[in-house]
């Protein structure tokens, strides 16, 4: 490696953290909205922390023998919340708002005090999965959504695979007519917007019956995937020597069971790459999902719909998207491995 | 009764193509190991893909032990193959590679695995049995391919120019395993080679192709002394024959071959040979070693000229001189000759090679 200079490494420096922060911020900031109680949510300036408890500052007023509840932000400073000597009307509040579970004895008990020693700061634990508690009860769709969006994803997978790499492959190995026509085509489909495409695909869904079905969105999704497909294992198929295959077909198998045994095992980090990309285009899309479906929206559109409803409560959202997350981490990183993983070619 | 036999096999690529293979006559017995040998783009790798069943035929027919194959998928031909490129999968373990034709077949696991082991020990890798080809040699990779390729027993090994992605030294003691393998299998083997030496220390027989056609079948002996045509004796051989263009002619009642530079008096033996081509042209072919030096003059001297260069090779030296426009290379045991002496160069006796320059064939 080469020695940098001192005004090398500074603009190096300068430019690995430009880039290190336009990521981290934003996640911080999604982060703590997603955990964000019903109170901090609409805090401003925001902290992009996560907190993990409440501060309240309780005082009695003898007067109305009530609790005066204020809240105590990161910053110290305090917000009127509530004026109650209820425990039911406390204990809603504080799930509501702070994301605090307590049942009202259990809040009446630790405020007891102050009648005695006056005002006093009380810290409680905040519950960290309120807001995805929350999410799935306000979205009454949320858990059919995820299975939706699971199915759609996988016919997407099938679809595009099945298809693309069986085109992949003949682009790869046979001289026909029209090939080069065809890998081109392949490109321009991609060009399109799928919104595009959505519009008279409804169309043609309702005829075949598709229409608000996972397969239908699945055959929307995977028209590009098709293409993007082809293009990654037919630059894979080349590169594999013709006499592996050859080799198995002397030895015993058939075309089926070679291309299966051998060919298609020698590609697989093409499939686990496309197989990537179509996850991340079905899992993600939410306009074609809204054009295409009615009763039965996939995830992404749950927390799109999520935000649409009910403006006020944008850390339910934010949790949704967690939950629209978490199964696209997972899977990227599982597949990853095998992306990675080429198998030596076989030369000299 | 030969075992696999060709019968006017062709085969063109394309409808109106060329013939890669031409009208291709052959019968290989049982236990024989056969080469095809000649210049790349002479149809012998053709050859042996349609005996695997790899490559369609375009006319013609194979049959193994008199039946035909020509219908049957490769799988189903009794022959197994060894590739140029070792063509091992690099997505199994060596022991898989081994194992995957006889898992194809559903054989039992202990009869798998000894049959495994067992072809393994005869090419000493069973020590990678555990592990994958892009850990193992060059070397090492073709012991695994050729361990597949006895494994399953088959009735005819194809060897597609398999030790030409080695190095010079494996390739010549990985050429003495082969014949071994064979040699302990009894098995029959056709073998393909650009090599002419890997052809000459294997083959029992050698078939010469040319452009699909069959230029000479004959045991490593007969393709070397005994050529069937200018193109083999020019073929095989290095250096190779050296050819005279001669005229023959009737001078005292024998028959002399000759131009202005050379005379050659045929030995009576040969003069029937020879006798309908008197007043005509003809093409004499005499291998470097066949050309005696001698430093006088004497009847049967065949031309004199300078030794332009010697280059010394060990055990012999190879003379580079000129008589008339071509040049020659003379193979000589005298290894202080020196260079730009006169040397008198005759031809021993009975070596001399002709041919009809018309049809290139040799004239018997």
């Amino acid at each position: 490696m080469k020695k940098l200079s001192v005004l090398q490494k500074t603009i190096i420096t300068l430019v690995m953290t430009t880039v290190l922060l336009a990521v981290i911020v934003p996640i911080m900031f999604f982060l703590a909205n997603a955990f964000s109680n019903g109170t901090e949510i609409y805090e401003y300036p925001k902290t992009p922390i996560i907190s993990f408890s409440v501060t309240v500052y309780v005082e009695y007023n003898e007067l109305n023998n009530e609790y005066t509840v204020k809240y105590v932000n990161r910053r110290g400073e305090q917000q009127n919340a509530i004026n109650s000597n209820s425990g039911l009307l406390l204990s809603n509040y504080f799930e509501q708002y702070f994301s605090v579970y307590k049942t009202g004895d259990e809040l009446l008990e630790d405020f007891e005090i102050v009648k005695t020693e006056g005002p006093k700061e009380f810290t409680y634990a905040k519950n960290m999965f309120h807001n995805f508690k929350t999410f799935f009860y306000i979205t009454s769709k949320a858990e059919e959504a995820l299975v939706n969006s699971i199915v759609a994803v996988l016919f997407t997978i099938l679809i595009s695979l099945t298809l693309g790499s069986m085109c992949g492959y003949a682009i790869a190995r046979f001289r026909f007519r029209g090939k080069d026509q065809i890998s081109v085509f392949l490109l321009i489909v991609r060009m399109f917007p799928t919104v595009g495409i959505s519009i008279p695909l409804a169309v043609i869904l309702i005829r075949f019956n598709l229409f608000d079905t996972m397969l239908g969105l699945a055959i929307l999704y995977s028209l590009p995937n098709i293409a993007l497909t082809s293009w990654i294992t037919s630059s894979i198929f080349v590169g594999i020597n013709r006499e592996l295959e050859e080799a198995s077909l002397v030895f015993g198998a058939n075309g089926f069971q070679t291309f299966m045994k051998i060919t298609l095992p020698m590609a697989l980090p093409a499939m686990a790459a496309s197989s990537m990309y179509a996850f991340l285009t079905a899992w993600n899309d939410t306009i074609s999902a809204l054009i295409l479906t009615n009763d039965h929206p996939t995830l992404a559109l749950a927390v799109y719909q999520a935000i649409g409803d009910n403006t006020t409560n944008l850390q339910y959202a934010a949790a949704g998207s967690i939950i629209l997350i978490i199964p696209a981490l997972i899977f990227t990183f599982v597949v990853r491995k095998y992306v990675n993983q080429m198998w030596g070619s076989v030369s000299v | 009764m030969s075992f696999l036999e060709l019968v006017n096999l062709d085969k063109r690529y394309t409808q109106k193509g060329n013939l890669i293979v031409n009208k291709m006559n052959l019968s290989i017995h049982k236990g024989e190991f056969l080469v095809f040998l000649g210049p790349s783009g002479c149809g012998k790798t053709t050859t042996i893909r349609m005996i695997s069943g790899l490559e369609d035929i375009s006319g013609g027919d194979i049959l193994i032990e008199g039946k035909s194959i020509i219908n049957l998928p490769p799988k189903e031909r009794g022959v197994s193959m060894i590739f140029q490129s070792y063509a091992v999968w690099p997505h199994m373990t060596v022991y898989e590679n081994i194992s995957y034709p006889l898992r194809l077949q559903k054989i039992d696991k202990d009869e798998m695995d000894r049959r495994v082991r067992a072809s393994a020990e005869k090419t000493n890798i069973t020590e990678y049995l555990s592990r994958y080809p892009s850990q193992l040699s060059g070397g090492q990779r073709q012991r695994v391919a050729v361990s597949r390729a006895i494994v399953v027993e088959p009735k005819i090994f194809l060897m597609d120019e398999p030790l030409s992605n080695l190095d010079a030294m494996l390739r010549v003691s990985m050429r003495t395993e082969l014949k071994n393998i064979h040699e302990s299998l009894g098995a029959t083997s056709i073998f393909v080679t650009h090599d002419q030496s890997e052809a000459m220390s294997l083959a029992d027989r050698i078939v010469i192709m040319r452009n699909g056609l069959i230029e000479q079948i004959g045991t490593p002996k007969q393709v070397y002394f005994d050529c069937e045509s200018i193109f083999v004796a020019s073929f095989i051989g290095t250096p190779p024959t050296n050819f005279f263009n001669l005229k023959v002619v009737k001078e005292n009642n024998r028959i002399v071959i000759k131009n202005e530079n050379i005379h050659y008096t045929l030995p009576i033996s040969e003069e029937k040979m020879l006798a309908p081509y008197i007043g005509q042209d003809i093409i004499m072919g005499v291998r470097p070693e066949n050309l005696e030096i001698s430093q006088s003059s004497s009847d049967e001297t065949f031309f004199v000229s300078n030794a332009d260069f010697i280059e010394p090779q060990g055990s012999h030296v190879i003379i580079i001189t000129k008589v008339g426009e071509s040049s020659i290379k003379i193979s000589s045991p005298l290894l202080d000759l020196q260079a730009k002496n006169k040397i008198f160069v005759s031809v021993k006796e009975n070596k001399a090679m002709f041919f009809d320059p018309k049809t290139e064939k040799r004239i018997r």
